[in-house]
C-alpha cells in the first residue's frame, strides 16, 4: 500500500525533477523525425508556425518562423531539419513549387535564432513560392522526447503540431516570349557523317596484353633463339667441327711453319705464313695481302678496330723490313710478333666461328 | 490464351531497331540545319537537334560506339546547347579513335563554350603537350614489337652460328626498335589504364560548389569559383549521392552526384 502510493507521488512529481545530464533518449522507438524536429527532451512542447508576409509574389521570399516552447525542459530544441520533416518533402522535392532555404551554415546555425522566456524558442527560415499553386503550409510534426519522473523507469517520445499556414501566392506576369539569337557555328558542324560506318561496334580494348601473355612474349623468342642454335648444332655437326678443326690445324700449322724458319728468320716468309694463317682461317682472298686488306677482312670477320690495327701494324713492318733495309724491326722481332699475332686472333671468342 | 498473348504482343511498344534509330536521327539533324539559316527558326532548330542527339543517345546505349557516331551525337548536342553532353560525346569518340581530327576540333570548340569563373584557371582543362602530328599507337602496335623482338633474338643466335658481324647489328637494331616502340606502347597503356582508374565526368549544372566533404554542410573549396556546365573532371570517389572528383589543376572536392554526367 505504502509503496503504491510512493509510486504515485513519483508520476505526479514534474519532470524537472530529473536531472538534465541523466536524460538520454533512447534509441528504441525513436521516431524517424526526432533529431530532424531538434532532439529536445521535456514536457508539455507546443509548436506554432507563421510566415512573413503570407501574401507575396511567384519567386519572392518570405520568412518562415517556427516557435517551439515547453512547460519544462531538460535539453532545448536545436534548429529543426524542416527540409527532412516528411510533411514538407512533397512540397520540396525537386521540381515542386516551394523552395526552402536553410539558415546559413556556422557554429551557431544550431542554436535558435530568438529565445524568449527560457521556454519558448525561435527559429527563422527563408521560404520562395515558385507558383501560385502553394495555397498553404501544411501542419508540421515536432517529436519531442518525455523522461519519466523517476529514473529507472523510461519515458516515451511525444509529437505536436503546429497549425497549417494559409499561403497567397500571386503569379506574375508571364515575360514576354524573347527569340533566342539565331545558330552561328562553323561549318563543320553541319555536317553529318552518314553511312554504314556510323553503326559499326568498335571495340577501345587494351594495348598491351596480360602479364602471363607479355611473359609469354617475352621469354619464347630467347627461347627460340638458343633452341635454333642447338638444333642447328645438332644437324650440322660437320660445320662446327670443321670450324674447329680448321682453327686448330691453321694455328698448329702457322705456329710450326714459324719455328721452323730457325734463329735467323727471312722476312718474307714470316710475313707469308702469317698470309696463310690469315687465309685459311678467314678466308683472306690475298696470299700477299696488304695491310688495308688484313684489316678489312679481320673487322668482317668480326673483330675489334684495335686487333685489326695490330694486324695491318705487323703487316706494314714486314713491308719496311723487306724494302727498307734501314728499319729498326729485325726478322727475328717481327716472328716473335707473327706469334703473338695468331696467339691473340686465337683467344678472341668471335674467332670460334670461323 | 493466344489472345491474350497477342493483346500483350500488341500493347508492348515496338523497340526500334539501330537502322531506324539512325535514320531518325539523320532526319532531325537535317532538319535542324535546314532551320538554322532562319533566324526566326532558332528555338525549332535547338528542338530537332535535341531530337537528333537522343536518337544518337538511344543508339550508342544500344551498343553502337564509334568516333563517328560519337562526333554526330556532340554536334547535335552543341547545337542543342546542351555543352556538357556534348563535351561527353566528343570525349568518348576520343577514347575509341584517339587521332580524330574532326572530333579533336569539335572538342576544342565545345570547350570554348564552356564559362570558366574567373579568376585563375579552376576547372580548365589540362593543355594537351602531346605534338598534334604525333599519332598514337594503333593496337595492331604489339605485333610489331613483337616481331621485332622475335628479330632481334633469331638474328643474335643466327650471329652466334655464323659469327657475321652483320647479323650481329641486325639483331641489336632490332632489339633497340622494339624496346622504343615498346616503351611507347606501355606509356599509352598506361594513359589507358589511368582513364579506366579515375573515368572523366562533366559538370551538367550552373554554379556547383567544390566541397570539402561529401555533404552541403561541409565548406566550399573554392568560395566564389563555382563550376559551371561543361566543366571536366576527373572521378575519383563514390560515396553515397556525392562523388568525389579531381580537376585538371589537382583540386580536389565534393560534388552532388546529380550535377555531373558520367563518362562512362
Amino acid at each position: 500500500m505504502i509503496s503504491r502510493a510512493l509510486l504515485v507521488a513519483c508520476c505526479l512529481l514534474p519532470p524537472s525533477a530529473t536531472r538534465a545530464d541523466d536524460v538520454q533518449p533512447p534509441l528504441e522507438f525513436q521516431p524517424d523525425g526526432f533529431r530532424a524536429s531538434g532532439g529536445a527532451v521535456g514536457s508539455g512542447f507546443r509548436a506554432a508556425v507563421r510566415v512573413a508576409p503570407a501574401e507575396l509574389w511567384e519567386g519572392d521570399t518570405a520568412i518562415l518562423t517556427v516557435r517551439l516552447s515547453a512547460a519544462s525542459c531538460q535539453q532545448p530544441p536545436l534548429r529543426p531539419r524542416l527540409k527532412e520533416l516528411a510533411a514538407l518533402r512533397p512540397l520540396l522535392d525537386p521540381k515542386k513549387p516551394l523552395v526552402l532555404i536553410d539558415a546559413p551554415k556556422g557554429p551557431e546555425a544550431d542554436r535558435p535564432d530568438r529565445t524568449l522566456d527560457g521556454h519558448t524558442w525561435e527559429f527563422d527560415y527563408k521560404l520562395r513560392p515558385l507558383k501560385d499553386s502553394v495555397t498553404r503550409l501544411p501542419p508540421l510534426p515536432f517529436d519531442t522526447y518525455r523522461p519519466s519522473s523517476i529514473a529507472a523507469l523510461p519515458g516515451r517520445y511525444q509529437r505536436t503540431y503546429s497549425e497549417a499556414v494559409p499561403l497567397v501566392v500571386k503569379a506574375k506576369a508571364a515575360a514576354p516570349l524573347v527569340e533566342p539569337p539565331p545558330i552561328r557555328v562553323p561549318e563543320y558542324l553541319l555536317n553529318l557523317a552518314e553511312g554504314p560506318a556510323v553503326l559499326r561496334r568498335q571495340a577501345g580494348g587494351p594495348l598491351l596484353p596480360s602479364l602471363p601473355w607479355l611473359l609469354l612474349g617475352l621469354l619464347l623468342p630467347p627461347l627460340a633463339g638458343v633452341g635454333w642454335y642447338v638444333v642447328w648444332r645438332r644437324l650440322f655437326p660437320d660445320a662446327v667441327r670443321r670450324a674447329r678443326l680448321r682453327q686448330s690445324r691453321a694455328a698448329r700449322q702457322a705456329q710450326a711453319a714459324l719455328q721452323a724458319l730457325g734463329p735467323a728468320p727471312d722476312v718474307p716468309r714470316v710475313a707469308r705464313v702469317a698470309a696463310t694463317y690469315l687465309q685459311a682461317r678467314f678466308g683472306l682472298a690475298s696470299a700477299e695481302p696488304t695491310p688495308a686488306d688484313v684489316t678489312g677482312a679481320l673487322l668482317r670477320a668480326g673483330a675489334s678496330e684495335d686487333l685489326a690495327g695490330k694486324a695491318a701494324e705487323f703487316f706494314h713492318a714486314c713491308d719496311a723490313a723487306r724494302f727498307a733495309p734501314a728499319s729498326a724491326v729485325s726478322a727475328h722481332d717481327l716472328r716473335d710478333a707473327a706469334v703473338r699475332l695468331i696467339a691473340t686472333v686465337e683467344a678472341e671468342p668471335w674467332a670460334d666461328r670461323f | 490464351m493466344g489472345g491474350s498473348l497477342l493483346t500483350v504482343l500488341l500493347l508492348v511498344p515496338a523497340v526500334p531497331s539501330e537502322g531506324d534509330l539512325l535514320a531518325q536521327g539523320n532526319a532531325a539533324f537535317r532538319q535542324g540545319v535546314a532551320l538554322v539559316p532562319d533566324p526566326k527558326q532558332t528555338t525549332a532548330a535547338r528542338k530537332s537537334f535535341a531530337g537528333a542527339a537522343a536518337a544518337f543517345e538511344q543508339l550508342s546505349q544500344s551498343g553502337v560506339e564509334n568516333a563517328l557516331l560519337y562526333r554526330n551525337q556532340g554536334n547535335a548536342y552543341l547545337l542543342a546547347e546542351d555543352v556538357p553532353r556534348a563535351i561527353r560525346a566528343y570525349r568518348r569518340g576520343l577514347q575509341l579513335a584517339p587521332d580524330d581530327f574532326e572530333l579533336r576540333r569539335a572538342l576544342a570548340y565545345a570547350r570554348e563554350q564552356v564559362v570558366y569563373s574567373p579568376p585563375g584557371t579552376l576547372g580548365r582543362p589540362a593543355i594537351d603537350h602531346r605534338p598534334p602530328w604525333l599519332p598514337h599507337l594503333p593496337g595492331a602496335s604489339l605485333w610489331v614489337v613483337l616481331a621485332l623482338y622475335v628479330w632481334g633474338c633469331l638474328g643474335l643466335a643466327r650471329w652466334r652460328m655464323i659469327g657475321r658481324a652483320a647479323w650481329l647489328s641486325a639483331g641489336l637494331s632490332a632489339f633497340v626498335a622494339a624496346g622504343l616502340l615498346g616503351a611507347a606502347l606501355w606509356y599509352e597503356e598506361r594513359d589507358r589504364l589511368q582513364e579506366q582508374a579515375t573515368p572523366f565526368v562533366v559538370v551538367a549544372a550552373d554554379g556547383v560548389s567544390l566541397k570539402a566533404g561529401n555533404g552541403r554542410d561541409y565548406a566550399t573549396r573554392f568560395p566564389g569559383i563555382p563550376l559551371n556546365r561543361g566543366v571536366e573532371a576527373r572521378l575519383r570517389f563514390e560515396r553515397g549521392d556525392w562523388l568525389q572528383i579531381e580537376l585538371a589543376g589537382g583540386e580536389v572536392g565534393w560534388v552532388p552526384r546529380a550535377a555531373v554526367l558520367p563518362g562512362r
